[in-house]
């Protein structure tokens, strides 16, 4: 039984360390995303200044693709236009990798003046971004919802939360100690009667040790699988509450042009009077 | 990256995993042939006999309260007699019932009563008897305790102590 509880705290324990410390961080916050660009375009009079010129087209796309969700929150525009090109530059976007081609191709049908060459580059691109498509996700996201969840399904709060690694290591936890905890007691029954029925006391000693054993592994279990779906429940909505102060710090810097008050639920101020001082 | 929260919330999980490992729940020994038997309010166990040439030599500790027995001590308990019941190869299902339901034992098995001069009636009540059993056959030995406890008549079995020659 030791032993089982000693990979059980490991586990927990494990579950603990990787937990994510929450702050803003944009090296944290970044987001590799590989972005398919079709459409790279460039011109020179040789098929290989045409192609770099292609590839220089691809990674502003890259860029200006992974931004163009947010680039209305982040731009300033003046009839329509955007005034402002800093969006790359607000959310760090950068090109972390060497574009991967797939294809370039060179003859459209159509000859050019001067005998320029134009390539149409299809290829790869990594980039890197703080990406506030996340965030304005996160935002909606509420410390009850997380809790709500993780009182279903043991984890569902923390893999909401994006704590994946939590979520999936208490959820095991929780169904595995109550699933063995429910088998070894269906086993309590069949070792009573065994134990009654001993009519040697050598046998009855050994009974008796696997009748205890039963018992004390199926209680302890299933002490442990509630006490950890119990903890589950509370770590998801502490960890939306923790959450939500970066989202805040996210939104000031951000979305500023979007109001935005953050409204603590009844359950949030009870939480964070009663949060400890970590 | 670890935290001092993590570490905190880690130690206090540990803690409470080892005090939960550390618990060990009361199962009742309601089996006769128990090394130890509790099927009332006082517990008697009675060791193996041990072949002493002249007979089998018993030996029993002093009467414990079961922890369920509530302001009950070994102490206020006035025993009135204490009872070798030994059967010739096993005991019956009705002698192990009777056991199990604080009967007085009777019938085909050998009573051996002790002198109530005994001084084992006050306590401590620990003790030791060679019975006169011949060591090359097979017997069950059971002792049975009766007296009375806060005014109420009492009776009580130890474990059956099984000799195999």
């Amino acid at each position: 039984m030791r032993k089982l509880v000693i990979i059980i705290s490991f586990l927990f324990g494990c579950s603990m360390l990787f937990a994510e410390e929450l702050g803003f961080d944009e090296e944290f916050y970044s987001t590799k995303r590989k972005i398919r660009i079709t459409d790279g375009i460039g011109m020179g009079p040789t098929k290989e200044i045409a192609r770099q010129n292609a590839i220089i087209d691809a990674r502003k796309k890259a860029l200006r693709r992974v931004t163009s969700t947010f680039r209305f929150m982040l731009s300033e525009s003046k009839n329509g236009e955007f005034v402002s090109s800093s969006v790359e530059e607000e959310v760090h976007a950068k090109i972390i990798d060497k574009e991967r081609i797939i294809n370039v191709k060179y003859d459209h049908g159509i000859q050019f003046k001067n005998g320029q060459v134009v390539a149409v580059v299809d290829c790869i691109i990594t980039v890197s971004f703080l990406d506030l498509d996340f965030f304005a996700q996160e935002m909606l996201k509420t410390a009850e919802a997380a809790c709500i969840r993780s009182l279903y399904i043991a984890g569902w709060g923390q893999i909401f939360n994006r704590a994946y690694f939590s979520g999936i290591t208490m959820s095991l936890i929780t169904y595995g100690s109550l699933g063995y905890a429910y088998y070894r007691s269906n086993m309590i029954e069949e070792a009573e009667k065994a134990y009654k029925a001993a009519k040697d006391p050598v046998e009855a000693e050994r009974r008796y040790a696997q009748l205890r054993d039963h018992k004390n592994v199926s209680k302890m279990l299933y002490i442990v699988g509630f006490v950890t779906w119990a903890y589950s429940v509370w770590d998801a909505f502490e960890d939306r509450s923790r959450a939500d102060e970066v989202l805040d710090q996210v939104h000031d810097r951000y979305f500023k042009k979007f109001p935005y008050h953050r409204k603590y639920s009844f359950f949030q101020e009870i939480m964070m009077d009663m949060r400890p001082e970590w | 990256m670890i935290g001092q929260k993590n570490i905190i919330q880690m130690v206090i999980v540990s803690f409470a995993f080892y005090s939960i490992s550390c618990m060990n729940l009361p199962v009742d020994h309601s089996n006769p042939y128990d090394r130890v038997y509790e099927n009332g309010n006082y517990r008697i166990v009675l060791a193996p006999a041990i072949n002493v040439g002249s007979g089998l030599k018993f030996e029993w500790s002093d009467i414990v309260t079961i922890p369920t027995a509530e302001n009950e001590s070994p102490d206020n308990l006035n025993l009135s007699s204490l009872t070798f019941y030994v059967a010739n190869g096993k005991f019956s299902d009705t002698d192990i019932s009777k056991i199990q339901n604080q009967q007085t034992l009777a019938g085909s098995i050998t009573a051996i009563s002790y002198g109530s001069a005994l001084t084992e009636f006050t306590a401590p009540h620990d003790g030791q008897k060679t019975l006169s059993l011949d060591p090359s056959n097979a017997y069950e030995v059971v002792l049975e305790a009766s007296g009375t406890a806060g005014g109420k008549a009492i009776l009580f079995h130890s474990n059956i102590v099984r000799w195999q020659p």
